[in-house]
């Protein structure tokens, strides 16, 4: 390099031909504030704030609350807590990334869409969220935002929600789905690229031990969608039923055998479970993903699964931080 | 603008629910105070600690982007969205009005920047960063040094630190 060139250079105002008042020597904005340069970064989706930090120095050394995002591995499913400032007032409804590896890591992020919002459930990087009657998918990394009009029932709170796909996917399939009673499910149903929703009572032919611990529903993981026939289908099943309710035909087939029976009924499966935690501060709400991989099919049991938790916590984070790893830890043994 | 006008700042009349600005380069604004002090933090000080009858002097705000934070002050405190585009207020007319006050040229929007920092307008500022980041929005590095006229500072060795990061990102 032939010139190193200080980015903070000393502010000295002087008029331009023109009249302006201006302090441009070189550039206006290698000398931008730092607490700016941060309000800008905020913005820019995490690909876009690499490339931001590569620019120049200053803009690298202007604080970020993703300036440990590459620190984080790629390997492992991240958390994110949200919801902690629901509060009318904030401004800046900040979320955070966790990496589940390192303690110590942790990106705090802008995401004004998730503001009095509740998740319902992730998968691919994007989250499915509730808000006023309309439900929308947002993704923390990208800032991206779907929105699915029109979603007929005025609360979420007791069904289970799924997407097939990634919400880009013009075949995108969501579904909401609620037990009526000990064997119909109400299936509400969306195809994310002409949102109109279709409001299904689906006879299932089996009997639920507890028709309000349903704790799993899945669907068939969209590595290898060519290879499975169960495509377009959500698992639904307690400990002792399972039920493949195919959303693209209408077909159901019940068996009974429990969730791990679905398992190796499914291949390689994601399982997302949806609870309410008596564990965790009141308000929080907790999305399990669970990734089981086909060796479950000749071994029998688990020995390979990522965990993916969106929380909503309203406690404050000093207590949170301490003791939410621990907490996490039990819960997850319970399943 | 009919009460905007460079004139002897000392000596203008004071009128009623005026307050007077100067700016940087020395341009006295007579704005009305209402507006701009449910908007500015700022000014809302300098009103409430006495400034309100002699000018209130704004060094490191240039005349041009004094003019449109006014602007911005006026337009929003008269449509009732001082709150930014959080507020329930912020409907088309202020969506549009932001979206024409942010086609500004790039040194421009710099100096409004400054400016809404400076005078703690949160929603134009919050308005001008974002104008900015997308304006960053799938540059590569060289384009945004181009397009923000700043050079490369980094020593070879730093320079390999940031490009891991990068193909972090990519991976």
């Amino acid at each position: 390099m032939a010139t190193r060139r200080r980015c903070s250079a000393p502010c000295r105002w002087y008029r331009t031909e023109s009249g302006r008042l201006t302090s441009r020597r070189e550039s206006l904005w290698s000398r931008f504030l730092p607490e700016l340069l941060e309000k800008v970064s905020d913005h820019l989706p995490v690909r876009d704030l690499i490339v931001f930090r590569q620019v120049c120095r200053s803009w690298r050394a202007a604080p970020s609350g993703r300036a440990l995002i590459t620190k984080f591995s790629k390997n492992h499913r991240w958390f994110l807590v949200y919801g902690r400032d629901g509060r009318a007032e904030s401004s800046n409804h900040a979320c955070y990334f966790k990496d589940p590896c390192y303690p110590d890591h942790w990106c705090t992020v802008v995401l004004p869409d998730l503001r009095g919002a509740t998740c319902l459930v992730s998968k691919g990087g994007w989250l499915l969220a509730h808000r006023d009657r309309s439900l929308f998918f947002c993704n923390p990394l990208t800032f991206e935002r779907i929105d699915i009009p029109g979603y007929p029932k005025t609360e979420v709170n007791e069904r289970m929600c799924i997407f097939l796909s990634s919400p880009t996917a013009p075949d995108c399939i969501v579904a909401v789905l609620r037990c009526v009673d000990s064997s119909k499910l109400e299936v509400d149903s969306c195809c994310v690229g002409e949102p109109s929703w279709t409001t299904r009572l689906v006879e299932t032919n089996c009997v639920w031990s507890n028709e309000k611990k349903l704790a799993r529903i899945c669907n068939c993981s969209d590595h290898d969608p060519g290879n499975c026939v169960w495509r377009k289908a959500v698992f639904i099943a307690d400990a002792h039923v399972s039920v493949a309710y195919d959303l693209a035909t209408g077909r159901v087939f019940s068996w009974s055998g429990g969730s791990s029976d679905m398992r190796s009924n499914s291949g390689r499966s994601k399982f997302e479970v949806r609870t309410e935690s008596s564990l965790l501060p009141s308000g929080t709400v907790m999305v399990f993903e669970l990734l089981i991989c086909p060796f479950v099919r000749v071994k029998g049991e688990l020995i390979d699964e990522e965990v993916a938790v969106v929380t909503r916590d309203q406690g404050p984070q000093k207590q949170m931080d301490k003791t939410w790893q621990e907490k996490l830890k039990l819960k997850l043994l319970l399943f | 603008m009919a009460t905007t006008g460079a004139s002897d700042g000392a000596s203008a009349a004071k009128k009623e629910g005026l307050v007077t600005l100067m700016s940087g380069d020395g341009e006295i604004f007579e704005v009305e105070a209402a507006a701009v002090a449910a908007l500015s933090v700022t000014i809302r000080h300098a009103i409430e600690e006495g400034f309100g009858d002699r000018p209130i002097p704004l060094p490191i705000v240039g005349a041009r982007a004094l003019a449109l934070a006014v602007e911005y002050c006026r337009k929003h405190h008269s449509l009732g969205g001082g709150a930014g585009e959080d507020s329930a207020a912020y409907d088309d007319e202020l969506r549009a009005f932001d979206h024409n006050l942010a086609k500004v040229d790039r040194d421009t929007l710099f100096d409004l920047i400054e400016a809404a920092n400076y005078l703690e307008i949160e929603g134009l500022l919050n308005l001008m960063c974002r104008t900015v980041a997308e304006m960053m929005k799938g540059k590569s590095v060289e384009e945004l040094r181009r397009t923000f006229d700043v050079s490369n500072d980094y020593t070879p060795e730093e320079e390999e630190e940031v490009r891991r990061e990068v193909s972090w990102a990519l991976d």
